[in-house]
């Protein structure tokens, strides 16, 4: 299945969609291509399955409905991953208004809803990880997650946030060293 | 150099720490089983609800939806107070200065009466008539006069006589239950 989609370009995918009556058959391909990898970028940006798959039902919605303005200016992973971070990004606004919650509070309540959720079993030191990036700005959070999970380019990573490539390292060395420095304040 | 290779020199270079928690470490988080089968169905099911909702409820054409601005536009919540109380000070206006029909006044009433059937009322229904009524009916001008059936004009004098004889044609009797 893995091989069959990879040997499937976005180039095919788009002819699909292009055509009304092939369109839910390349949409449904689009979706089987990308949905993993955008998943988990949500998932990292969110925590928790219920509100991951939420996000990404949004996203996918959002690009069934407009997929016919995507203009191949950019690569169109790089397009579905700006959709998925800007979702992400409305949902984190929504909940960070609705708790109205302290930077420190939501770091804490980030850790409570980890230990939560049913869907985490990774090791202490993946969840201290996760611990640590829930303490960084969101810009930072994202940009790491981009680059550190996701192994995005810096070109890349630049399409879907639209800030230029010096400041997306800045970005990121900042973020390397926080978390190290949170690494070693616990140790 | 491919991108992971550069991700990796660039942070053996920041942070050796990450770079081995990278290398050891897989995903974190798991998903429900199937959940990756299960998903492009779900949001394919809710896409078609949404385009079945759109065309179970056409778009308002550019005329009715300009009438529906209008109205709503009046029914804001202060511009529906205001044309409330407006159109009550108009009811109320149109209630108090409206000219109302003019009722009959009692000359116009009794214009369609004769005055035979007018006799023949007072004749029959004598005793409704209050004193007052009767006396104020009593007192008439010397103009109506003539046309009245009364006694010709009769002095004090004419009267006094009159009233002498009747009493000493009178029995004893009769002046005692007069009394």
């Amino acid at each position: 299945m893995q091989t069959t989609l990879a040997a499937i370009s976005d180039d095919q995918i788009l002819a699909l969609l292009e055509k009304p009556r092939t369109y839910e058959r390349g949409f449904r391909l689009l979706m089987e291509k990308y949905q993993e990898r955008l998943y988990w970028h949500i998932r990292r940006l969110v925590s928790g399955h219920e509100d991951a798959n939420d996000v990404i039902q949004n996203c996918f919605l959002k690009v069934y409905r407009n997929i016919h303005n995507f203009e191949r200016k950019s690569k169109l992973y790089t397009w579905l991953y700006r959709i998925a971070t800007n979702e992400a990004i409305t949902f984190l606004k929504k909940e960070q208004r609705r708790s109205a919650a302290s930077i420190d509070e939501e770091e804490s309540q980030w850790a409570n809803r980890l230990e939560a959720d049913a869907y985490f079993d990774g090791e202490e030191a993946q969840a201290r990880l996760l611990r640590a990036l829930a303490s960084l700005p969101d810009k930072q959070r994202l940009v790491f997650n981009m680059r550190y999970f996701e192994e995005l380019s810096y070109r890349d990573i630049s399409e879907v946030l639209n800030t230029s490539e010096g400041a997306l390292k800045a970005s990121y060395h900042h973020a390397v060293k926080k978390i190290e420095a949170f690494f070693k304040a616990e140790l | 150099m491919n991108e992971k290779d550069k991700i990796r020199k660039e942070l053996e270079g920041l942070s050796p720490l990450l770079l081995k928690m990278k290398e050891q470490g897989g995903r974190p988080f798991r998903v429900p089983e199937g959940y990756f089968e299960y998903l492009p169905g779900e949001v394919l099911r809710r896409a078609r609800a949404e385009e079945g909702l759109i065309k179970d409820h056409p778009p308002a054409t550019a005329d009715s939806t300009g009438l529906l601005a209008w109205l709503q536009g009046w029914f804001t919540p202060r511009r529906a107070m205001a044309l409330a109380t407006v159109s009550l000070l108009v009811a109320a206006g149109i209630f108090l200065f409206w000219p109302q029909p003019l009722q009959p006044g009692p000359e116009e009433a009794l214009a369609g009466i004769s005055g035979e059937e007018a006799k023949a009322y007072v004749s029959d229904n004598i005793g409704e008539f209050g004193l007052d009524l009767l006396l104020e009916a009593a007192v008439v001008s010397a103009d109506e006069v003539p046309e009245m059936e009364v006694l010709p004009d009769i002095g004090q004098e004419d009267i006094d006589q009159y009233l002498d004889e009747v009493i000493e044609e009178m029995s004893l009797d009769e002046l005692e239950e007069l009394l």
